[in-house]
């Protein structure tokens, strides 16, 4: 009896001091994966390129807005191949609190096929940046159709619990395809607006248009741009649509002009970094147009 | 010697008033229903404490191991464990009412067969519902370990409704007739059972108070959860062990005391990387989540320990070993029916004492500095002992600070074991407990 009891102690005794070690394992490596979360500042901003631009169409706005900045953003570039490798170029400068990260596409073609692949290629490359880094929040800027991969990507793929995008702003982002009418809406508009329920309720959006006419920015249709609303409005904490008019104001001249880039400085990047160094301006009249 | 000699006055003294509550037909027909329910609690306390600690996502070994992802078909044995564990911890309150009423309607000389069943279906319908599209409606709350004060209670009303209601059972009838007797002989006790509870049950419907239980619970868990106060903090636990102790469960039950100031208290830390000096170290979670209840409501690993180490009864020491492994994992339902200690008053001092000085003591180190708080939030299932180790981040004086409160607990423990046993070789003795 005596030799049964010391035992069955000695065996659980020996149990328990076992387990000690993957239990000391874990919780170390468990916590400083979680201090590394909390403590992270980081906020990236995603930049996605329209349909045939590379992952250099955002160089000129780069360069702009990091002559006026106090502390320069670094710039990653990821290209996502056709069999979703990635390629990237640049680095993150470590402690950069914003920096910006490029996604492009080896297959940029235009087409709503591509679009929703597109969307599925920038979640390859999100989650690897996000494995590397640990963003908590991230903040969007798309250009064209790639500000509409950049809705696709928050409504199929995104868990806002995860990574938090807070902030973003499409450029002449043609949700209703090339409809000169909101009447008739595209598949793609329809699948966008039924999913709609999965962005996140505390995201801000800016829906910038620009206007070479009175119908359209030369490419893009006004209404193609504006029909954004039936997506985010209602949804989203605060969307709001801007028109830009005058020079530069061609859709393929969106991202270089200089009231597109004052917009972005002054919505997306943190203001506090700016320098108070002048441009010079550009006469343009901006409408807001709140929602 | 004469601390000896003391000692063993006060020890018959004790022993004496407890066999004279011991022999009132009520309270022995309490005790030994309660010691029934042990095989059932022992099982389901070992599948609760395999599916928790095993199969479910972001449980103790999960997060060690990834076994939900290495078990194949986890969620189907998380299902077949859960069933057998739903149906028999989650159960105890009609299997209470049924034995209750069981042993009553016997000392009373009545039909005990027809008594027990009484007794579990009054219960049924007492906590009952709805009934929608061939599902049964109860509240599951209400059934399980944490209403049998409740259960009882129906088994003794309807214990008490036999012994005026219905006729004695005679033996020596010739066997035919008397399946025939009984059920004439017990027709108004059910009858006056069946519509008494269907009845109360009607009462609270139209109350609209779906359980008791639950809504005591909430209201201690929260005033407890976001207390800074020492005396919160201890006043809450000792009532809450005494509401386990008469049977209606413990509210403040271990690692579930995430409230607004723990959730500060991890940030905190997170961003300082250090567990020391957070803003609010007097906290249910650092405190009675993690070392006031080792093993269980009322610290009961120690009592565990004790049993083994000085206890001479067998039939004691089989239930301690048995319920030694739940027991580590926090799960000591089997070993609060098993000896048992609810409505033992054998236990009662210890039952609430151990767990107040633990309390005691783990404010006293963290006042003092010796240990760091618990900030970290600790995986279901995690074994008693370790808690404070994976809740300070791996703090080598936590671990030490849980294995001296299990020792103080077995000190605790010893003397009222001793006692126990006394108590029992007196009853055993005397052979009138029956």
């Amino acid at each position: 009896m005596k030799k049964i009891k010391r035992l069955l102690f000695g065996a659980i005794f020996i149990a328990l001091v076992i387990l000690l070690i993957p239990t000391n394992t874990w919780i170390k490596s468990n916590v400083k994966n979680q201090e590394l979360r909390h403590n992270t500042r980081m906020v990236p901003i995603f930049w996605v390129p329209g349909s045939s631009a590379t992952v250099n169409r955002f160089d000129g706005v780069f360069k702009t807005i990091n002559s006026e900045a106090k502390s320069k953003h670094s710039i990653l570039k990821v290209k996502v191949m056709k069999d979703n490798t990635l390629k990237y170029s640049g680095s993150i400068r470590p402690g950069d609190q914003q920096p910006f990260i490029v996604v492009g596409f080896e297959d940029n073609s235009d087409g709503y096929e591509t679009i929703k692949k597109e969307a599925k290629w920038f979640n390859i490359a999100f989650n690897d940046l996000d494995e590397k880094y640990q963003f908590g929040k991230f903040e969007g800027v798309g250009h064209s159709n790639g500000g509409l991969v950049l809705s696709f990507f928050l409504e199929d793929y995104n868990d806002s619990n995860q990574n938090q995008m807070t902030k973003l702003m499409t450029l002449g982002s043609p949700y209703n395809s090339y409809e000169t009418s909101t009447s008739t809406k595209t598949q793609m508009l329809t699948d966008l607006i039924d999913s709609r329920k999965n962005i996140d309720s505390n995201l801000i959006v800016y829906s910038v248009l620009g206007t070479e006419n009175y119908s359209n920015d030369g490419i893009v249709p006004e209404e193609s741009v504006q029909a954004g609303k039936y997506v985010f409005q209602k949804q989203v904490k605060q969307y709001t649509q801007l028109t830009v008019t005058g020079v530069n104001a061609q859709h393929s001249d969106l991202p270089s002009n200089s009231q597109v880039i004052d917009l972005i400085e002054k919505n997306i990047i943190d203001s506090s970094s700016k320098t108070n160094k002048n441009r010079p301006n550009n006469a343009q009249d901006v409408k807001h147009k709140d929602s | 010697m004469r601390f000896k000699e003391t000692r063993e006055y006060y020890e018959q003294h004790l022993v004496r008033q407890f066999l004279r509550i011991r022999k009132l037909k009520v309270y022995d027909a309490i005790q030994q229903t309660i010691v029934i329910l042990y095989p059932f609690m022992l099982v389901g306390s070992i599948m609760e404490l395999l599916r928790e600690s095993f199969l479910i996502k972001g449980s103790y070994f999960d997060e060690l191991f990834g076994t939900v992802a290495m078990i194949p078909h986890a969620n189907g044995i998380n299902f077949f464990l859960g069933s057998m564990s739903k149906l028999t911890i989650g159960f105890a309150g009609v299997l209470a009412a049924t034995e209750v009423a069981r042993n009553l309607a016997k000392k009373f000389d009545k039909d005990t067969q027809m008594a027990g069943v009484t007794g579990g279906l009054a219960y049924l319908i007492l906590t009952f519902y709805d009934s929608d599209q061939g599902v049964l409606g109860f509240t599951a709350r209400s059934l399980g370990f944490s209403s049998l004060l409740f259960g009882i209670l129906v088994g003794v009303v309807t214990g008490y409704i036999f012994k005026y209601l219905s006729r004695k059972v005679d033996t020596n009838q010739p066997k035919g007739s008397v399946i025939r007797d009984r059920m004439f002989n017990s027709m108004w006790a059910i009858t006056v059972t069946l519509i008494l509870s269907a009845g109360l049950n009607t009462v609270f419907y139209l109350l609209n108070s779906k359980a008791l239980t639950p809504e005591i619970n909430r209201l201690l868990i929260q005033n407890v959860m976001n207390t800074h106060s020492a005396w919160v903090l201890t006043g809450g636990t000792a009532l809450s062990i005494i509401l386990q102790f008469i049977g209606m469960g413990s509210p403040i039950a271990n690692g579930q005391m995430m409230g607004a100031d723990a959730v500060s208290n991890l940030n905190y830390a997170l961003q300082h990387q250090s567990a020391w000096n957070i803003p609010n170290p007097i906290n249910a979670h650092g405190i009675i989540g993690i070392y006031t209840n080792i093993g269980g409501t009322g610290a009961t690993l120690g009592l565990l320990i004790a049993i083994i180490w000085v206890g001479k009864g067998r039939q004691f020491q089989r239930v301690a070993k048995q319920s030694l492994l739940p027991g580590l994992f926090n799960y000591n339902q089997s070993t609060l029916v098993g000896l048992p200690i609810l409505f033992n008053i054998a236990y009662v001092i210890p039952f609430i004492l151990a767990p107040i000085v633990n309390l005691l003591i783990t404010m006293s180190a963290l006042k003092l500095h010796l240990i760091p708080s618990a900030v970290y939030q600790i995986p279901n299932g995690t074994p008693g002992i370790f808690m404070g180790f994976i809740g300070t981040n791996g703090s080598v004086q936590a671990l030490i600070l849980s294995l001296v409160l299990v020792a103080v607990d077995v000190l605790i423990y010893v003397p009222f074991v001793e006692i126990g046993e006394k108590v029992n070789a007196d009853l055993n003795q005397g052979g009138d407990a029956e």
